[in-house]
């Protein structure tokens, strides 16, 4: 029932909301049906993990217990992070990973203040924070107690700036062809070859696509952005492009690292960053703090956008 | 040996004092020690369009305080209209309305989350004057409130529809005044005039209205000629990088965007104790952050061109 209220509340949403009907579809990826079932007896081991650790598909996908390959190189991980509470609250670290950089399909979360994070579960809970991802996190925050919250929001808040470096930007004109996979991320394919980066379009994809799919911490993603989209997009973020938009720096530092709760965007992954930009262009990101970005959004083209995000993703964390 | 120490103290103390630079005495009103308010009369007091009465007594109860025109808002929660134990009632200070007393400030329409936010800073020590002791009344009053204490008082300013409670008329001269009661500044009596200098001079239009708190009695800010003007361009062009555009984020007619606060016609010298006080650090914290790259560079001038204009806006 529950469920059921969830998606009949998605499907009224207006059509394109989550980018689905858009040029930015691809920014919203989503696993393809019938992907080949893991061997279930097969295990699987992380680069350098302890010579013991020999983990199956189903472990490392254990929504309640999943690998913590290098329990030395993080601080000390709450439960709510590391286990999460059944059933409803997923370990935070399935997706966002024990150093909170997570995959392209959730959000960096490493490094942003507490209160900001602890922000961001109540919208979800509000219903502030809509797109084809967000049913998951809204049954969490809509289970997740304040203590939990507080702890997790503590521990990935707690992460330091040298771990926060995950995102690798190449700019080109084409690609090494990939597709989309397991988790709804992007591989490279195995075949080689080439594909055109159109202007509008990131390819983001897992530097080793094995060690993405262990939910192995010590590998990051490269976004392939249009060639010319970081000098584009810093101009934009730096003289807000005559009107266009307004000078990012004001609210998030003059190295977009943040100041106070205002978020962080430098280094983060050009795929969550511009699933921001167009969920709140088109009203399915809201609420107060949100409010002063709708004027910075509402005349960024799709292009604009593209460009703002390859020049954030490109900056050092 | 004792003595010799409290003794070097007290020599240090005004040095210290100096040293962190008072802030302009015209902003942080304060009556001069030992301030005796004229002898209570005792007589009944009204104000103009209400059938109640107050004594004197009754205006200054700070746990009922005079509510001249209850059919003028919606019904005051308890604690705005008692407070509780170590909390004043919030209408004592900041009237029924939320308008408030340009020592205080002005509630009426902020957003309820800041209202909350702001009253836990002041419980957290975010939240200080630059006039040491200044915020004591409130931080104290924080300390003794409850989460529920607080949402209740936010959510009801909050709903109050703002009007226009400082009028601002630039001047070359203002009248001679003197701070009273309540740290209030009122117009001396005669006639006698003097420079405004560089100040924001800020009185009751109605000096009776005001002490007795009656919410229909505004104020006149005096600010210097041509402070509107600067203040205007500061505000909306940044001053070629000496601050930022403040519609940005307070919205561009200044009223205010999400949970940041609306500027346009509230106190010009609340304005400027806010701008002074996030320069000097004592008004700090994670949304305060935004604001320091604002006031850096801003001189005593720039702030009182800027809290001209802001407060000359519509609400």
């Amino acid at each position: 029932m529950r469920k059921l209220l969830l998606i009949s509340a998605i499907a009224m949403l207006p059509a394109g909301a989550f980018g689905a009907e858009s040029a930015l579809s691809w920014a919203y990826p989503v696993a393809p049906q019938g992907l080949p079932r893991p061997d279930p007896n097969k295990t699987f081991q992380a680069k350098g993990a302890p010579a013991d650790m020999k983990l199956t598909a189903a472990q490392i996908n254990n929504a309640f217990g999943p690998p913590d390959w290098f329990p030395n190189e993080h601080p000390v991980m709450p439960s709510i992070v590391k286990n999460g509470r059944e059933p409803h609250v997923r370990a935070c670290m399935l997706c966002h990973l024990p150093n909170g950089n997570g995959h392209p399909e959730s959000a960096s979360v490493s490094g942003l203040t507490a209160t900001y994070i602890t922000e961001q579960m109540h919208e979800f809970r509000a219903g502030n924070r809509m797109n084809n991802r967000a049913p998951v996190m809204i049954e969490m925050a809509k289970d997740i107690t304040e203590p939990e919250l507080k702890e997790a929001a503590e521990y990935f808040a707690s992460i330091p700036k040298a771990e926060q470096k995950w995102i690798r930007v190449v700019e080109g004109k084409t690609a090494p062809k990939n597709h989309v996979g397991n988790g709804g991320m992007r591989f490279f394919d195995e075949g080689g070859g080439t594909v055109a980066v159109a202007p509008n379009m990131i390819y983001e994809v897992a530097e080793d696509g094995e060690a993405a799919e262990l939910r192995d911490q010590h590998y990051g993603f490269v976004d392939y952005v249009p060639e010319g989209s970081i000098k584009k997009g810093e101009i934009l973020a730096t003289t807000g492009g005559g009107g266009k938009t307004i000078q990012c720096a004001v609210c998030h530092g003059a190295d977009f690292k943040g100041i106070g709760d205002v978020p962080r965007l430098a280094g983060r992954g050009a795929y969550y960053l511009i699933r921001q930009l167009n969920d709140i262009k088109m009203g399915t990101r809201k609420g107060n703090a949100v409010a002063l970005m709708k004027p910075v959004v509402e005349k960024l083209s799709d292009e604009d956008m593209v460009d703002l995000v390859a020049f954030m993703a490109s900056r050092q964390p | 040996m004792r003595n010799w120490f409290a003794a070097s103290l007290l020599i240090l103390a005004p040095l210290m004092a100096a040293a962190a630079e008072a802030p302009p005495e015209w902003a942080y009103p304060a009556a001069p020690a030992g301030f005796q308010p004229p002898p209570d009369d005792g007589q009944p007091k009204h104000v103009a369009g209400s059938t109640k009465t107050f004594t004197e007594k009754d205006v200054n109860n700070i746990h009922n305080p005079p509510d001249w025109f209850p059919g003028e808002h919606p019904p005051l929660p308890d604690l705005v209209a008692h407070g509780k134990e170590g909390v004043n009632a919030c209408a004592q200070c900041h009237l029924a309305t939320g308008y408030g007393h340009p020592e205080s400030a002005n509630l009426s329409g902020l957003p309820a989350d800041y209202v909350e936010e702001q009253l836990n800073a002041f419980k957290s020590g975010d939240r200080r004057s630059s006039l040491p002791g200044r915020s004591a009344n409130m931080i104290n009053f924080a300390k003794a409130m409850n989460e529920s204490d607080m949402k209740q008082a936010a959510a009801y300013f909050s709903s109050i529809k703002p009007v226009v409670w400082t009028k601002v008329k630039e001047a070359a001269t203002v009248p001679k005044t003197y701070v009273g009661e309540g740290n209030m500044r009122f117009v001396s009596t005669g006639t006698q005039t003097e420079a405004i200098g560089k100040r924001i001079i800020e009185v009751p239009e109605e000096e009776e209205g005001a002490k007795v708190r009656d919410p229909h009695s505004p104020f006149v800010a005096y600010v210097p000629v041509g402070s509107i003007e600067a203040g205007e361009t500061l505000a909306t062009t940044g001053g070629g990088g000496k601050t930022i555009q403040c519609s940005v984020c307070h919205g561009a007619d200044f009223k205010g965007i999400g949970n940041v606060p609306r500027l346009a016609g509230r106190s010009a010298i609340y304005i400027f104790r806010q701008l002074n006080d996030i320069q000097k650090g004592t008004r700090h914290g994670n949304a305060v952050a935004l604001m320091q790259p604002v006031v850096a560079k801003l001189s005593e001038d720039d702030m009182i061109a800027l809290a001209a204009f802001m407060a000359s806006r519509t609400p």
